[in-house]
Formats: C-alpha cells, structure tokens, sequence
C-alpha cells in the first residue's frame, strides 16, 4: 500500500504553466574557480533569455537562433579554439579530450616536438586522443597506438577538441575504438520525430529517450534548439540549466560535425544511424560536450532533468508505484490529450520464477539456471537457494553489482559458486549435510536484462511514450531504435516500470 | 509557529492512509509497516521503532511537492526502489528533515541506492545511511552528525553542508562545464575524497581527518 500525502494526484496536464526562461537562480553558479573548464564556456550568466543575450552581445550580426537571436559565437570551446591558430595550442590544458583530425589521412605521431623527433607511427584520421601537455605548435597527447596507449607529439592543427571518450570495457586504460569522422550535410532538422532516435553503444538511453519524448511532443522544440553556422560548419545547440526554484538559464554549446564511429567511417556508434536524420548525434555531442564527456553521460541519468534541460521546462516525476492500476491509463491519456513529452524507465531487476533446476547427490549439487531470454542474468546478491524439507540451511550468493562470478555462503555449505552471466549454480555441502533430494533444493534470484520477451521490455532501460492504444494498452519508443515493445496493459506498466517524468514542452513558433 | 497536530496513528501492519490533507501528521507505531509514502505537501511523519517497507513499490519515501516540509523522525526505511533515491527520493523543491531515522539502501538503477535529489532542502540530523546518497541537479542539503556508510556523490550544481559525523564512503564531486557541486565540511570525518580533476566541485572548510584527494 502507498500513501499518497497528502495533495490530490496531479494529472499530467496540470504540469503547471510554460516558465519563460528566466534569469539565473541566486545559487546557479556555484564558484568554480581553479576548475578546467575556460571562463567562456560557462553559459550566459546575467542573461535573461535569448533578447537579454543578444543585448549583451551587442551585435545583429552573424548566424542567428530561429527567434532571431544571435548565437554567442564567443561561447563554446570548439569556436573559440578554431580562430587564432597561435593561441590554440596555448589553450590545451592537461586532461582536455579530443581527436586527431588528418582530413582523410593518418596523423604522424612523434616522440617530441619537434620534426627531428623520432617517429613513434601514425594513426588513423579521428583518433580519439587526450592532452598531456602544449608547447608552441605541438601538443603532446596520449593516444591509441598499435593497440597501446602511448605518449607522444601531434601538430596543434591536428588536435580537436572533443567530448572525452568512453573506456575500453576490456582494458580501462584503453579507450574504446571509436574514431571520429566527419558528418556532411543534414544541417536544419526541419520536422524531427522521435523515430529519428537511435541509441548505439553509449549507455545513455534517458538522453536519447528523452530527445525522442520531446520531438514527439514538439518537433519544434527540436528544431529551434540546432542552429548550423555555415561560416565555421558548426553547429551551436541550446540547451538549459535548472536553477533553484524552477528557472531555466540557457547555455550553448558549439560542437563540429566529427562524431565516433563504430565499423564503417558512415556509421555512428552513438546516436544515429547511416542515412538517419543527424540531429540526435549533434545533440547528443553537444549534450556530451556539456556534461563533460560521451564518458559521462554513459553513466547514465534522469529523464527528468534531461527533458528539462532540452524543452527548457521544468519536469514533473511521478512514483509509478504510487499509481493504482485504474489511474494509468487515464494518466497517460491526459497526457497525450496536453501535448506532454513523456519519460518512463524500467526497472533494472526482476524477480525470476522459483525453479529447482539442480541435480546430484552425495553433496554436490550443480544445474543451469532457467532465464527467460538469452540476454537475462542473475543479478548478483540475490540469489537463494532453500531445502523445502529443512534439511539444510539457506545458501546465498554475497555477489555485487558487476561481479561475473561470485561465491555461495550458508551455514551447511562448504564450497558453491554462481556464473551471474552464464547463469550457472554449483553448490558442495558439509560432509554430512545433504538435502534429501536435489529436487527439494529451490532456487530464487532476480535477474536483469529482459524483464519480459513476449512484450520486448527491457530492464534499466529508458523510453518514450508513444501513445494510448485502443483504450487500455500503452505504446512506447525504444531509443535503440529497434526492439520495439509491443503495446502494453495498465498493469503490466505498473510491473516493469519504475519511473515516470512528463515534461510541458513548449510547441515553438514553427509547430503547427 | 508550527500548528498543533493530532496524528493519525497507524499500527504495524495496517494499510497507510490513501491520502491525507496538508499538514497532517502521522505516528507510525513501532513494527514493521509495509507501504510507500508520496508527499506532495507539509506533512510528519513520526516513527520511533517503526520500519517502513516498500517491498521494492517504488522509492519508500518520495518527496515530490514543491512548497512545505516532510519532517520524518525516528523511522527506518527500507526495500525502496527508484531510479534515484531508493529509499529517501526528493524531486520537489520542498524542504526535507529527517531525524534519528535509519535509511537503508534500495535499487536505484542511476544513484542513490539510499538518498537521492534533485531538487530540494534535504536535512538529515544524527541519521545513518546505509548506503549511497547522491545529490544533483540542484538539490541542496545539509547533514549534522550523520554516518553515510556507502558513497555521497555530489554532481551538476547540488550544495551540500557536511557538520560532524562521518563519510565511510568517498566523498565524490563531480560538476559539468557550466556549473560545480559545493561541499562545505565541518568536522566530518572522511574516508575518501574524490574531485573529479576536469570538472571539479569546491570542496570548502575542515575534515576531522584528512583523506588522501
């Protein structure tokens, strides 16, 4: 039973009214002296929306946001790094994350810097890289070479910034093998829709999902939000910071055209697809390069604030679990009716079915656990195995979160192992101390990743409200782009999911 | 002033009030309570002895109203499950007080497997935290001889005042390019600190011990 102190439930359609971007928060900008990042990345501080920003910069001219509104050149590491080639190699600092841009060809990587340094080799064109250190036209970065990481020289005009780069799952002092390449062309998103998303091998699915809710709810939100500058061919991405009591400050963040690329020089590994619409891979660069990292955001997030910062309105949150069954429906109904962009995660566990998978005697005990999909795994410290006739005491594994193997403990026991990925259980009980049976022997253990294959939902992963189907089912939009749910019912909802944002985005002056 | 409240008082096992009016309180009598609690305006919760469940139904306390206090004293909560903030959840702007409650750590799939915010006044006095507690956004909270057994992580613009007590875990900030997490500590022992050399948070003030940074 949940208690729902103590005001009415809101219906998603009181998410309250449009906040017009406002002024920065008293608490919006902690100090952050002595931090990496230049002064000039910092946002618009002291603005009040695009008008008050377009007075402080004091000028019509150049490329502007679709309210006319000039883009603050002078913000955005990659604008300011590309104009005066003599004071770029003095701005790299240590730790800056970044590529090796040969237009089309290797970079020559040296052991010192200068061109009578011995050559360590050459890598290929967008290598992803990180500084070291700078001096004069060279700059001294570590970089993957040969399948090693190593410390060496590029030129300054080879070196661009980028948005840090995820590690190597095999090796963490590698970086994964994601060049960058250059993306033409696609340059005014002009009816984005949530279909055009399509997660790749970046773990930030409440970004992606949350792109997908808002282009559904306002494809100009979207739109008005990428601004491309053909002059420098960059794009410049508005987003928005939260302050305390609700108000949103706009930020931009400047970004080129080179994205990471998984196998084929036209296939992003991140956002998007060959031939796909771009927007979602500029916006998730930009999106990158603001939170610190591909790296950062792959952690993962909150659809919540996401929606947020992309629509520049505040969201509101709900606890599925506070919902009654005959609630859902109507809630998500309301929501379509109003236009919202509509956020909901799964749960990253389930429990799996009670099985007595383990055969044996004589005090060993082994079996394979039954999954309910090839991509389900025991979810470490969940499991227990029990006797129904009390001969022996509980097992239980004392595993945690990214453990592949772990051990099985109990009073009885003397030895016992779980694979988590293979799902693999073997158990060897104290010498005269056995179930009577291998069948009395239970097994209980929650399990992740494919909460349930016959309606296609998967666990720990975010997703985008669709709409309502026929009267009492839900359709939602996988980020990934492929694996489709089917329509779900009110209670199926209330099983799987455990998180549930809707966000008021504006329509925005090109919306019909 | 605070108003004079008659709580409504609940026995261990007995369902929780559906809802309730602003400003009600209720005293949850020592036992195990099975339920979940959704506060969207002022309320107390009184629970000396008494442990809230939620069986994984969600966050066991999620606190999601914008104006108001939630005060909670006494309680142990457990067996939440949120995407942040298992067992204490704040994504309202309103204010928070936990008192001499017992926060154990849930599910949460993106932080906070304990305490998660992001937005809010959360103040937790002489509470233990048997878990993670993650602020962000802009949560603001302040913890007064608190003991966090697991991790606090602090990202994006959350502001957090630590007054004695202790962090078992690693004090963890990190901020993005626009903005950084601020800690102000106060004779808080620590374990570990991390500040996250590119985007770091300003850490002020004096640990009782000094962790290697």
């Amino acid at each position: 039973m949940s208690a729902r102190a103590l005001s009415p439930q809101r219906s998603p359609a009181s998410n309250g009214p449009v906040r017009a971007p406002a002024g920065p928060a008293s608490s919006a900008g902690p100090a952050i002296s002595g931090r990496g990042a230049p002064s000039a990345q910092r946002g618009a501080e002291g603005s009040v929306g695009n008008a008050a920003l377009a007075a402080e910069l004091g000028s019509g001219a150049g490329p502007t946001f679709d309210d006319g509104t000039p883009i603050p050149q002078h913000r955005g590491p990659e604008v300011t790094a590309g104009f005066d080639p003599a004071n770029r190699a003095a701005r790299f600092e240590a730790g800056e994350k970044g590529a090796l841009i040969g237009k089309g060809t290797d970079v020559l990587v040296r052991s010192g810097q200068t061109s009578r340094s011995r050559e360590l080799g050459r890598v290929p064109d967008g290598t992803p890289c990180e500084v070291i250190s700078s001096k004069g036209a060279a700059v001294q970065v570590r970089v993957r070479l040969n399948n090693k990481m190593v410390v060496g020289w590029v030129e300054a005009a080879s070196f661009s910034v980028q948005p840090g780069m995820i590690k190597s799952d095999e090796d963490p002092a590698l970086t994964a093998d994601f060049p960058f390449a250059f993306f033409g062309g696609d340059h005014d998103p002009t009816a984005p829709k949530g279909t055009d998303t399509a997660q790749g091998a970046l773990g930030d699915c409440f970004f992606i999902a949350s792109m997908a809710a808002v282009a559904n709810a306002s494809p100009a939100a979207i739109s008005e939000a990428i601004t491309y500058d053909k002059a420098t061919g960059k794009y410049t991405v508005r987003f928005y910071e939260e302050g305390r009591g609700g108000s949103m400050k706009p930020v931009y963040i400047t970004v080129d055209a080179y994205l990471p690329t998984s196998g084929a020089r036209n296939d992003p590994a991140f956002a998007g697809e060959p031939g796909q619409p771009l927007w979602p891979a500029i916006m998730e660069k930009a999106y990158a390069q603001w939170k610190g990292g591909y790296d950062v955001i792959g952690e993962g997030g909150v659809g919540d604030t996401a929606m947020a910062e992309i629509s520049g309105v505040r969201s509101r949150s709900k606890n599925p679990a506070s919902m009654k069954e005959s609630e859902v429906i109507p809630y998500f109904e309301a929501a379509q009716k109003s236009g919202l962009a509509v956020y909901a995660g799964v749960r990253n566990t389930s429990q799996g079915a009670v099985q007595q998978p383990l055969t044996g005697g004589s005090g060993k005990y082994s079996g394979q656990l039954r999954q309910n999909h090839a991509w389900s795994e025991v979810e470490p410290g969940t499991l227990r195995v029990t006797d129904g006739k009390g001969r022996v005491q509980p097992a239980y594994d004392e595993g945690e979160e990214g453990d592949k193997t772990g051990a099985m403990k109990g009073k009885d026991l003397s030895g016992g192992s779980i694979d988590y990925k293979g799902s693999r259980l073997d158990l060897q009980y104290r010498s005269g101390k056995q179930p009577e049976s291998a069948s009395d022997l239970s097994v209980q253990f929650e399990f992740h990743g494919m909460m349930d294959p016959a309606k296609v939902i998967i666990g720990n992963h975010g997703y985008a409200f669709e709409r309502v189907v026929g009267k009492d089912q839900l359709q939602f939009y996988n980020p990934w782009g492929s694996y489709q749910p089917k329509p779900i019912t009110a209670a199926e909802f209330l099983r799987y999911f455990d998180a549930l944002s809707t966000n008021a985005v504006p329509k925005g002056k090109t919306s019909a | 002033m605070h108003p004079i409240l008659t709580p409504l008082r609940v026995e261990p096992g007995a369902d929780l009030p559906e809802s309730l009016p602003a400003d009600s309180a209720v005293l949850l009598l020592p036992g195990a309570h099975r339920g979940a609690l959704f506060v969207e305006a002022a309320l107390q919760v009184d629970g000396a002895g008494a442990t809230l469940d939620a069986h994984g139904r969600g966050a066991t306390v999620h606190a999601a109203g914008d104006e108001g206090l939630l005060r909670i004293v006494g309680l142990r909560l457990r067996g939440g499950r949120s995407e942040l903030g298992a067992c204490l959840r704040v994504d309202g702007d309103m204010g928070v007080e936990a008192e001499g409650c017992v926060i154990e750590a849930g599910l949460a799939g993106q932080g906070g497997d304990a305490v998660g915010a992001l937005r809010g006044r959360l103040r937790l006095v002489g509470c233990q935290v048997l878990g993670e507690l993650m602020l962000t956004g802009v949560a603001e909270a302040e913890l007064v001889n608190c003991v966090v057994e697991g991790d606090l992580k602090l990202r994006e613009g959350a502001s957090l005042r630590l007054v004695g007590g202790a962090v078992r875990g690693t004090l963890d900030l990190r901020g993005t390019t626009t903005r950084a997490p601020t800690c102000t500590v106060e004779g808080t022992a620590l374990a570990a600190l991390r500040n996250d050399p590119r985007l770091p948070g300003l850490v002020m003030g004096v640990s009782a011990t000094v962790p290697g940074a």
